[in-house]
């Protein structure tokens, strides 16, 4: 499964941007069937977590609310640069990664 | 008729006193029946008048009185466990039944979502977001969908404001709730009605 972490393309110190998490998942409800009428059960994004330099930022974990392809948007601002990570895992076990390095173009004071 | 009659007339009479004994028995027995059940009837009927008061003081201290919050409706403090709806359920649960305060919470959604599979949702908590005083976590919740849970975003003193967008799916039109904890233990909510032509739900609930 795909995830993307997008952060605009100039970021500066201290600036307050807008982080924009996007993972490649069917988040399946537990009540669609497939073509066979079985039903498919429940797989959601029970756990996310998104850390800057080893520190926790933003954590969320997603219902059957969240719809399909889940994007989610938090706020955060930068005082030095490093490295973002995002970790996820879902009901089947299976865990996902992502990791963007941000560097702040700006005034180095 | 008259020959059912004469058919039968023959056959009772011939029955005739035979039969007076075994009836006079049958409705004996009748009465008794009858009797032994008002009697039955009536130490029920004792015995829950009796039983009554028990439970009306047994009620209070199993149920402690809460203040119910007013989003979740007004009338739901008069209402049993069993009566409340799913959402007023987990509600109750997330909150922990403490009160809540309305308001300080911008819920911003598009008033007709065309397609419940996906409507964007922006919440906004107004908080300074600094180390003593800042967002814990952010609820969604669903009045309608068959899971009112749709997700908790726990957020830090480092993220600069206390807003998450996403984007949401709906069984229908209906109010979608934004519940925030903040770091001092109070809890705000606020809604917003949401009118969706197109349910999510359309499998199952």
């Amino acid at each position: 499964m795909v995830a993307r972490i997008i952060v605009p393309a100039e970021l500066k110190r201290d600036t307050p941007f807008e982080v924009r998490i996007l993972i490649q998942h069917p988040m399946e409800t537990g009540f669609r069937l497939d073509m066979m009428g079985t039903l498919i059960p429940k797989n959601v994004i029970h756990k996310l977590t998104v850390t800057f330099n080893s520190d926790t930022v933003f954590q969320a974990s997603l219902g059957t609310g969240i719809s399909a392809n889940p994007s989610l948007q938090f706020w955060m601002k930068l005082s030095q640069p490093g490295l973002l990570k995002l970790f996820w895992e879902d009901d089947l076990g299976v865990i996902g990664e992502a990791v963007k390095s941000l560097e702040i173009k700006g005034p180095q004071n | 008729m008259r020959k059912i009659n004469a058919f039968k007339n023959p056959k009772s009479e011939s029955m005739g006193e035979s039969s007076a004994n075994s009836l006079m028995t049958k409705r004996d027995w009748f009465k008794g029946v009858v009797t032994f059940g008002l009697i039955s009837r009536l130490g029920c009927f004792i015995g829950s008048q009796i039983a009554l008061p028990k439970d009306a003081f047994a009620q209070p201290s199993t149920a402690p009185t809460t203040p119910t919050t007013p989003t979740v409706g007004a009338s739901s403090s008069n209402l049993s466990v069993a009566q409340l709806t799913p959402f007023q359920l987990l509600f109750k649960e997330i909150t922990n039944s403490q009160p809540v305060t309305q308001g300080g919470i911008v819920l911003e959604t598009p008033r007709l979502a065309d397609n419940g599979h996906s409507a964007a949702l922006r919440v906004y908590v107004q908080s300074p977001m600094t180390n003593e005083d800042y967002v814990k976590s952010i609820y969604l919740l669903s009045d309608r969908n068959p899971r009112p849970f749709m997700g908790r975003f726990d957020l830090t003193p480092i993220n600069p404001s206390a807003e998450i967008s996403t984007r949401v799916r709906l069984n229908g039109s209906q109010n979608v709730y934004a519940l925030a904890l903040t770091s001092k233990g109070q809890w705000l909510s606020a809604h917003v009605p949401v009118e969706v032509t197109e349910s999510a739900c359309l499998d199952a609930s």
